[in-house]
C-alpha cells in the first residue's frame, strides 16, 4: 500500500470455504443421486447415535441387572419365564421350597435324629414314588430340610470359633471323662495313647482298666499296648488288669492320676484333644459330662461379634477402654469376655490397620453385622438404642451377651430334654444376661415353630378336603408313620393352588408337555401337573403365607394354640429331668399368659389356665404334670380344627395370582434358590434376549459400538495418513524410493491378513489400540499406497505443479500443498473401505477369543459360540437371538461404510458415473 | 524353422539321450550329478549367447550347484536344497527367452526372493515376540530344576544371537525341519502340515473355481443390462455377501442347510460312522486320489478350452469342451468305481459340499462386482460402440468384446484377493471343523504351539505365494501383452 491508498482483500481462508462450499454442493447433489451411498451414510448416523445412546441411558439402569460386561439377570419377570424358561426341576423347587421351609420349622425341636429319620424316610419314599433305584424326585424338600434347619446349621458355625478358641488356649476343656476314652479313636490316636502312657506307666494304666466293665474297650486297650510295645508287653497288661479287679480304691487313685496326666499333656500341647459340638448328640455329651464350662459356650457364641465389634472399636480407637471395662466389671460373666476381647482385636488387627480400602470393606462389614444384631435385640427390649453410635460399653456388652444368648439358644434348640435342663440351669446361675436373651430367642424359635406347624396342618386338611390325604398325621412324629409321597404332594397344595389360578389354559397345556417329556427320569413329577388339574377353579387358600415374609398376624389364635403346645410338652420333658422350680415357675407364667391370649377357652384349656394358676400359687408339680400330659396328648382332630377353621377361603383373580406366584419365584431366584436358565429370548425387559450369562443383549450391543466405531476410524486414519504420504511421495521422487514402497506394499498384498493377525493376537497381548495401530499399518502399507501413488502421478504432470516449482516452491511444499490435496478425495473413499476391514478383523479376532478386550460384538458371538450353543445343529436356530443380533451389527456397519465408500466413488472417479 | 533353432533341437535330444542313458546305468549316476548336468547345461547356453550376464548367470548356476553337492559351507545359502533351487533358476537366466517363458522366469524369481523374506518376516515376528520354546508347554517341574533348565534352553538355542537363531531357522526351513509340535507330541509339524495342506488346497480349488465362474457370469449380464431390476438386486446382494461377517453367513448356512433343510452334515471331515471297519487303507490316502480327481478335471477343462479355441465353429468349440470333459469325467467315476473306494470318497465330498458353496458365495460377490464395475467401464469403449454398429448379435458383443477385455483386471483382483481367500479359508474351516491349514493355524495359536504356529503360518504364506504364481502365470496367457 504504497501509495496510501487501502485495499481490502478478503481473507484466504474464507475464499478456501467458499470453495470448498461450493464443492461440497456440487458434490451432494451428485452424492445424493445415487441412493448406495445416502443409504450408507443414513446407516452410520444411526449407528453413531446408537452409540451416543449408551452413557445417556446406563444411569438409568440397575447396575447389576443390565451392566454389559458382569451384569446379570436373576430375576423371574413374568408369568412366562415359570412356564416356558424354567426346566420342571425348578418349578417344582419353587413349589417346593417355601412349604419345604415350613417343614422344617415344624420339626425343629426334634432332633438330628428326627431329622434323619424323615430324610430316610422321604429317601425311599421318593425311591417307591419314581420306582427306580437312583430316584431323585423329592430332592428339593430334602434339600431344604438341611439348609433350614438352623440349629446344625448354627452349630457347625460354633465348631469352627471353638477349635478357633482352643487352638488359643482361652478355652480349657476337660479333656475326658472316663478312661474309656483313651480308646476312642476320635480322640486319642495311637502317638497320644502312648504319650499318655509314658507318662503313668503301663501299671497304673493297668489298674485304672480294672475298673471297667466293657469287655471290648479292654480288648482296644491291649491292642493298642501290643501295637506300641509288642505282644509280650500286652500280655503283662491283660494280667495286671484280671489281678486289680474290684480293687476300688486302687482304682480311683490310678484314674485320677491319668486325668492329671492328660490335662497336663494338653496344657503342655504335647496331646492333641479334638472336641467336636457339631453334631447334637456329641454337644449334648460335652453339656451333660461338663467337657466345656458353660461360661466357655458363652464365650464360643460371643467370639463372632466379638471380632465385629473390635474391629469398630479398633478403627475408632477405643479398644484398650472398653478392654480395661470389661477387666473392672464385677458381674462375672462380663469378666471372663475381657480375654475373649483381647484376642478377637489381635485377630482382626491385621484387618484395620491395612491400607483405607480393605479397612473400610472390613469396618463397613463389621457395622453391618452390628447392626442386624442390634435391631433384634432392640426388638426384645435388651438395648435401648437402634443406632450404633448411640451404644456406651454397658450396652455394647449387652449386646454382645444378647447374641450370645441367641447364638445359643439356636443352637441348643433340638437338644433332648436332659442337656437342655443342664444348660438352662447353669446358664441361669452364671450367665443371667445371656440366659435372658436365650429365653427370649427361645421363644421366638417356639413361635415359628408354632406357625409352622400351623400351616403344615393347614395344608394337610386342604389336601384332605382334596383326597390327597386320607388321615391327616400328627406334628412331627406322626409324619414318620404316614405315606411321606401324600406328604410331600400336600406339600405341594399351597403353592400349587396360586398356580392353578395363575395359568392360563395354554400353558397349562404347555407345562404339561414340559413336565411329561423333558428332564432325567429320576426327577420326574407328573404329579403335579395331575394336581395343578385337580386344583384348577379351586380357591386359594395360602396366598398369603407361602409367600415372602408372610403375616401370621391373623392367625395369632391358633398359632398361640400350638405355641402352648410346644411349651407344654417341653415343660413336660423337662421338669421330668429335673427343672428347677424357678425355672418351671416361670415358664408356667409364661404359658398362662399366652392361654389367655389364645382367647375361646376349651374345657381342656381351661383345665390348663387353672392349673397353671394354682400351680404358680404354690401348687404341687404332679398335678401341673398331669394336666400338661393331659394337654399335649390332644387327638390328631383336636389339633388340626384350629388350622381348618382359622385359614379363609379367598377368591384370587388369575391376574392377581399371576402376580403373587411372579413375586413368590422372583423372590427365591433373587437368592439362587432356583435358576433361570438363561439364555432368555427376546422381552420387554431384555429387547434382544440375554446371553448365556444373564446378560442382556441389548445393552451388550449398544455397549460395544462406540469402540467399533473408535476403532474403525482410528486404524482407517492410520491407514490413510501413512497410504496418502507414501504414495504421494513415491509418485514425486520416483526412483529407489519409488520401487522400495511399491515391492513392500506388493509384498503386504501376500500377507495373509487375518492368519498373520491371529498368530499375532494369540502370542501377544492384543487390545483395541494396538490392534488399530497393526492394522494401519498392514494396509497401509499395503494395497493403497498403490492406489494412491498411481493418483498422485496423474497430479504430478499437472501443469500448475510445474506453475508452483516456477514460483519457488520447496518439494514439501508441493507435495503437502497441491498433490495431497488432490489425492485427498481418493484417500478418503479408501478410508471408508478401510473402516469395513478395521472392523471385520476385529470382529474375527475377538470372534476367536484372541483379544484381550472386555466387551465388543465379536466377543458376544464367542461367548456363545464357547457356551457350544452353535455347535448344536437344533440350537442354532432355536436361539438365534444370541448370534443374530451381533453378527448382524457386525454385518450393518461393515456394509454401511462399504456403501457409502462406493457412494463417494461415484463422484472420485467420474468415469463410473451412467452416461 | 531357421538352422540356429534346428541345431538347438539335435543338441537337446543328443543331451537328453546321453542323460537318461547316463541315469539308466549305476555306476554312471554319479558323474551324471558331478559332471554331465553341468557340462549339458553349459553347452546349451553356450550355443546362443555371448552376453557377459548370462556368463554371469551360469557361474551363478555353477557356483550354487557344486555348492550344494560337495556341501561347501560357505557356498551353500541356508541348504542344498535352497542352493539347488537357485541354481535352477539361475540356469534359465544364462540363456535368452522370450514373450512368455521370458515372463514367467522373471515371476518365479521375483516369488522366490518374495518366499525368503515372507519367511525372514514371520521369523523376526516370532522372535518379537514375549517367551521363547522354554517359556512354554514346559513341565514347571523341570523349570524348577536349574541344571536340567540349562540343558534345555541350550538345546533349543534360547540365548544364542538372533543372527545365528535366524541361519539356523532358515537352514531347518529349506530342510522341511520345522520343528515337533507340542499339541500334538510328538508328531513332526511337517508332517502335520503335510497332512493338512491338501485338504485346504481342495476346498480353496473348489471354491475359486466356482465363485469365479459364477461371478464372472453374473457379473457380465448385470453390467449389461445396467440399472435393471437384476442389477439392483444383484448388487446389493453381492455388497451385502461381501461385507458379511463370515461365521455370521457361515452360521446362517449350516443352520440353513444342515438343520432346517438338512441336506448336509454339520461339520467335520468325515463320518466315522461310516469308515467303521476300515483297515487297509486311511481317509487321507482316499482324500488325497480325490485331490487328484478333482485336480485332472481341472486340467482337462483347461485342455478343453485350449483345444476349443483352435476349433472353428461354435458347435465344434462347444464339442471339444464338453466332450474332454465328459471324457475324463467318466474315467474318473470309472475309476472310483473300480477301486471300491468310491463310497467313501463320496462320504468326503458330502462333507466338503458345503463349505465349498459358502466359500464359493462369499467369493462371488467379490468378483461379480469386480466384473460388474470393470464392465461398465468397458462399455463405453469405442470398439463395442463399432462392434454394436456393426449389428453384431448383442451376446456376441457382450462375451466375445467385452466380457474378453473386463475379464483381465478381474484376474488382477483376483490375485490381490488371494491372500484374503485364503484369509477367509480359516474362518470357515474353523467354522465347518475341516481340519485344513486355517484351522490347524488357529488352534495351534489357542494352543501356543509355538512350532506348528509358525510352520502354518509360513506355509499359509508360502501357498498364498504358489496360487499368486499360478494366478500370474494364467493372466500371462490370457493377457497378450504380456505374450508377445
Amino acid at each position: 500500500m504504497s501509495n496510501g491508498e487501502k485495499t481490502t482483500y478478503e481473507p484466504i481462508w474464507r475464499i478456501r470455504l467458499k470453495l470448498f462450499w461450493r464443492n461440497f454442493k456440487k458434490n451432494w447433489a451428485l452424492f445424493k443421486e445415487r441412493k448406495s451411498g445416502l443409504f450408507g451414510l443414513y446407516m452410520i448416523v444411526g449407528f453413531g447415535i446408537f452409540a451416543l445412546m449408551y452413557p445417556i441411558v446406563s444411569p438409568y439402569l440397575d447396575e447389576s441387572v443390565y451392566n454389559p460386561v458382569i451384569g446379570t439377570d436373576p430375576h423371574v419377570r413374568d408369568m412366562s419365564y415359570i412356564v416356558k424358561y424354567m426346566s420342571p426341576q425348578n418349578v417344582m423347587k419353587g413349589v417346593e421350597i417355601p412349604t419345604a421351609r415350613y417343614l422344617t420349622y415344624a420339626i425343629l425341636d426334634q432332633g438330628e435324629g428326627f431329622l434323619t429319620a424323615l430324610r430316610d424316610a422321604l429317601d425311599l419314599g421318593q425311591k417307591a414314588f419314581i420306582g427306580l433305584e437312583n430316584a431323585q424326585a423329592f430332592r428339593h424338600i430334602l434339600s431344604t430340610l438341611s439348609d433350614n434347619y438352623e440349629p446344625r446349621k448354627m452349630r457347625t458355625k460354633l465348631q469352627f470359633e471353638l477349635s478357633s478358641l482352643l487352638s488359643s488356649g482361652l478355652i480349657r476343656p476337660r479333656a475326658i471323662t472316663g478312661v474309656e476314652e483313651l480308646t476312642d479313636r476320635s480322640k486319642f490316636s495311637l502317638d497320644s495313647f502312648g504319650a499318655v502312657t509314658e507318662d503313668v506307666g503301663l501299671e497304673t494304666l493297668a489298674k485304672a482298666f480294672a475298673g471297667v466293665e466293657d469287655e471290648r474297650t479292654i480288648w482296644r486297650a491291649s491292642l493298642r499296648v501290643r501295637a506300641l510295645y509288642g505282644s509280650q508287653e500286652r500280655d503283662r497288661f491283660e494280667a495286671m488288669v484280671e489281678e486289680n479287679r474290684g480293687k476300688t480304691e486302687e482304682i480311683r487313685k490310678a484314674e485320677e492320676r491319668i486325668f492329671e496326666s492328660v490335662a497336663r499333656l494338653v496344657v503342655e500341647g504335647l496331646l492333641d484333644i479334638s472336641l467336636n459340638i457339631e453334631r447334637q448328640s456329641n454337644f449334648e455329651s460335652a453339656v451333660l459330662n461338663k467337657t466345656v464350662d458353660t461360661l466357655d459356650f458363652v464365650k464360643v457364641s460371643a467370639y463372632p461379634i466379638m471380632r465385629d465389634l473390635a474391629t469398630v472399636l479398633l478403627s475408632e480407637k477405643r479398644s484398650e477402654e472398653f478392654e480395661s471395662y470389661l477387666r473392672n466389671s464385677t458381674s462375672p460373666e462380663v469378666v471372663i469376655l475381657a480375654d475373649l476381647y483381647r484376642l478377637s482385636a489381635e485377630r482382626v488387627k491385621d484387618n484395620v490397620e491395612g491400607n483405607a480400602e480393605s479397612r473400610d470393606f472390613y469396618v463397613q462389614g463389621a457395622k453391618e453385622s452390628l447392626m442386624q444384631e442390634l435391631n433384634v435385640l432392640a426388638g426384645y427390649g435388651v438395648v435401648k438404642s437402634r443406632n450404633l453410635d448411640e451404644l456406651d460399653f454397658d450396652q455394647m456388652v449387652k449386646l454382645v451377651l444378647g447374641s450370645a444368648g441367641r447364638s445359643l439358644a439356636i443352637t441348643t434348640f433340638d437338644f433332648s430334654s436332659p442337656a437342655r435342663v443342664e444348660l438352662v440351669e447353669e446358664l441361669s446361675e452364671k450367665a443371667p444376661q445371656t440366659f435372658r436373651v436365650f429365653e427370649m430367642e427361645t421363644d421366638t424359635l417356639q413361635e415359628r415353630v408354632a406357625e409352622a406347624r400351623f400351616f403344615i396342618y393347614a395344608a394337610f386338611a386342604e389336601a384332605q378336603d382334596l383326597g390327597i390325604m386320607d388321615e391327616i398325621p400328627q406334628l412331627p412324629l406322626g409324619l414318620l408313620e404316614t405315606d411321606i409321597v401324600k406328604v410331600v404332594q400336600a406339600l405341594d397344595v399351597p403353592v400349587g393352588e396360586i398356580f392353578a389360578q395363575a395359568v392360563t389354559e395354554k400353558e397349562y397345556d404347555r407345562l404339561k408337555r414340559t413336565f411329561e417329556i423333558t428332564g432325567d427320569v429320576n426327577y420326574r413329577r407328573k404329579d403335579f401337573v395331575e394336581l395343578l388339574g385337580k386344583l384348577k377353579g379351586q380357591t386359594a387358600n395360602f396366598a398369603q403365607l407361602v409367600l415372602p415374609n408372610a403375616d401370621f398376624s391373623q392367625f395369632t389364635q391358633p398359632v398361640g394354640y400350638y405355641k402352648l403346645q410346644l411349651m407344654a410338652w417341653r415343660l413336660l420333658e423337662d421338669m421330668g429331668n429335673g427343672l428347677s422350680r424357678s425355672l418351671v415357675n416361670e415358664r408356667a407364667r409364661k404359658m398362662l399368659d399366652l392361654v389367655g391370649d389364645v382367647g375361646e377357652l376349651t374345657p381342656i384349656m381351661a383345665d390348663l389356665k387353672r392349673t397353671l394358676e394354682d400351680f404358680l400359687e404354690g401348687g404341687t408339680e404332679d398335678d401341673l404334670l398331669m394336666t400338661l400330659y393331659d394337654f399335649t396328648m390332644g387327638s390328631p382332630k383336636e389339633m388340626v380344627s384350629p388350622a381348618v377353621s382359622a385359614v379363609k377361603r379367598v377368591e384370587l383373580k388369575q391376574h392377581e395370582a399371576r402376580k403373587e406366584l411372579v413375586k413368590l419365584y422372583d423372590h427365591m431366584a433373587v437368592r439362587s434358590l432356583l435358576g433361570i436358565s438363561h439364555p432368555l429370548p427376546p422381552s420387554r425387559w431384555h429387547w434382544l434376549g440375554t446371553d448365556p450369562n444373564g446378560r442382556d443383549i441389548f445393552i451388550q450391543l449398544m455397549y460395544s459400538t462406540p469402540s467399533e466405531f473408535a476403532l474403525g476410524v482410528l486404524a482407517a486414519i492410520i491407514t490413510v495418513t501413512i497410504g496418502t504420504i507414501i504414495g504421494t511421495v513415491s509418485a514425486f521422487y520416483g526412483g529407489m524410493v519409488d520401487s522400495f514402497f511399491m515391492r513392500l506394499a506388493d509384498i503386504m498384498l501376500l500377507f495373509p491378513g487375518i492368519a498373520f493377525l491371529i498368530v499375532l493376537s494369540g502370542f501377544m497381548e492384543m487390545n483395541l489400540i494396538r490392534l488399530a495401530i497393526v492394522l494401519g499399518l498392514l494396509s497401509g502399507f499395503g494395497g493403497i499406497t498403490l492406489v494412491l501413488k498411481a493418483q498422485a502421478l496423474t497430479i504430478k504432470v499437472k501443469p500448475f505443479i510445474e506453475a508452483a516449482r516456477v514460483a519457488g516452491g520447496s518439494n514439501a511444499y508441493i507435495i503437502f500443498n497441491h498433490i495431497v490435496p488432490n489425492v485427498m478425495p481418493l484417500s478418503f473413499l479408501y478410508m471408508m473401505f478401510s473402516v469395513t476391514s478395521a472392523v471385520f478383523s476385529e470382529a474375527v479376532l475377538s470372534f476367536f477369543g484372541l483379544l484381550k478386550i472386555r466387551m465388543s460384538w465379536g466377543i458376544m458371538i464367542n461367548t456363545v459360540w464357547s457356551s457350544g450353543y452353535l455347535s448344536s445343529g437344533q440350537a442354532i436356530g432355536a436361539y438365534w437371538w444370541l448370534w443374530v443380533p451381533a453378527g448382524g451389527a457386525i454385518t450393518l456397519l461393515c456394509s454401511a461404510f462399504y456403501f457409502l465408500g462406493r457412494g463417494l466413488e461415484e463422484i472420485v472417479n467420474p468415469r463410473l458415473r451412467k452416461r | 524353422m531357421s538352422v540356429r533353432k534346428r541345431a538347438l533341437l539335435l543338441t537337446i535330444i543328443a543331451l537328453i539321450t546321453v542323460s537318461v542313458v547316463m541315469l539308466l546305468v549305476p555306476a554312471l549316476r554319479q558323474s551324471f550329478i558331478y559332471a554331465w548336468l553341468p557340462f549339458a547345461a553349459v553347452v546349451v547356453s553356450l550355443l546362443f549367447e555371448r552376453k557377459p550376464a548370462r556368463f554371469l548367470a551360469l557361474v551363478v548356476t555353477l557356483v550354487a550347484y557344486y555348492g550344494a553337492v560337495l556341501e561347501v559351507k560357505w557356498l551353500v545359502i541356508f541348504s542344498p536344497r535352497f542352493n539347488l533351487l537357485i541354481a535352477a533358476i539361475a540356469y534359465t537366466f544364462a540363456f535368452p527367452m522370450h514373450g512368455l517363458t521370458k515372463y514367467i522366469r522373471g515371476r518365479v524369481l521375483q516369488i522366490i526372493i518374495l518366499l525368503v523374506i515372507y519367511v525372514t518376516i514371520v521369523f523376526f515376528i516370532f522372535l518379537a515376540m514375549p517367551g521363547d520354546y522354554t517359556t512354554k508347554f514346559l513341565d514347571p517341574r523341570i523349570m524348577k530344576n536349574p541344571e536340567m533348565y540349562e540343558r534345555l534352553k541350550q538345546l533349543f538355542g534360547v540365548e544364542d544371537p538372533w543372527y545365528v537363531k535366524y541361519f539356523k531357522h532358515m537352514k531347518n526351513f529349506f530342510n522341511f525341519e520345522l520343528g515337533i509340535s507340542f499339541m500334538e507330541y510328538p508328531r513332526p509339524v511337517w508332517d502335520i502340515l503335510a497332512e493338512r495342506l491338501p485338504r485346504t488346497v481342495f476346498l480353496f480349488l473348489c471354491a475359486t473355481l466356482s465363485s469365479f465362474m459364477l461371478g464372472f457370469n453374473v457379473g457380465k449380464q448385470i453390467a449389461w443390462k445396467r440399472g435393471g431390476f437384476a442389477d439392483k438386486t444383484a448388487t446389493v446382494v453381492g455388497i451385502v455377501f461381501w461385507t458379511i461377517f463370515t461365521p455370521l453367513f457361515m452360521l446362517i448356512m449350516i443352520w440353513l442347510f444342515s438343520v432346517t433343510l438338512d441336506l448336509f452334515p454339520l461339520t467335520g471331515f468325515i463320518d466315522p460312522n461310516k469308515w467303521h471297519g476300515v483297515t487297509d487303507f486311511t481317509a487321507q490316502e482316499v482324500f488325497i486320489r480325490l485331490l487328484w480327481s478333482g485336480v485332472i478335471l481341472v486340467l482337462a477343462w483347461a485342455g478343453g478350452i485350449a483345444l476349443a479355441s483352435r476349433a472353428k465353429t461354435l458347435k465344434m468349440k462347444k464339442a471339444s469342451v464338453y466332450g474332454i470333459l465328459a471324457i475324463t469325467g467318466a474315467a474318473v467315476l470309472i475309476y472310483w468305481w473300480q477301486s471300491g473306494r468310491g463310497y467313501y470318497a463320496l462320504d468326503i465330498v458330502y462333507h466338503v459340499v458345503l463349505p465349498v458353496i459358502s466359500l464359493t458365495i462369499l467369493g462371488f460377490a467379490g468378483s461379480m462386482l469386480v466384473m460388474r464395475d470393470t464392465m461398465l467401464e468397458v462399455v463405453r469403449e469405442d470398439y463395442i460402440t463399432t462392434a454394436k454398429a456393426k449389428g453384431l448379435p448383442d451376446r456376441v458383443v457382450r462375451d466375445k468384446h467385452a466380457a474378453r477385455t473386463a475379464l483381465l483386471p478381474l484376474i488382477t483382483s483376483f490375485v490381490l484377493g488371494l491372500a484374503r481367500t485364503v484369509s477367509g479359508g480359516v474362518i470357515t474351516e474353523s467354522m465347518f471343523s475341516w481340519k485344513g491349514m486355517g484351522w490347524t493355524l488357529l488352534y495351534a495359536t489357542i494352543q501356543q504351539d509355538t512350532p506348528l504356529a509358525l510352520g502354518a503360518l509360513t506355509f499359509t504364506g508360502v501357498f498364498v505365494l504358489i496360487a499368486h504364481l499360478i494366478a500370474d502365470v494364467l493372466y500371462a496367457f490370457l493377457d497378450p501383452r504380456i505374450r508377445y
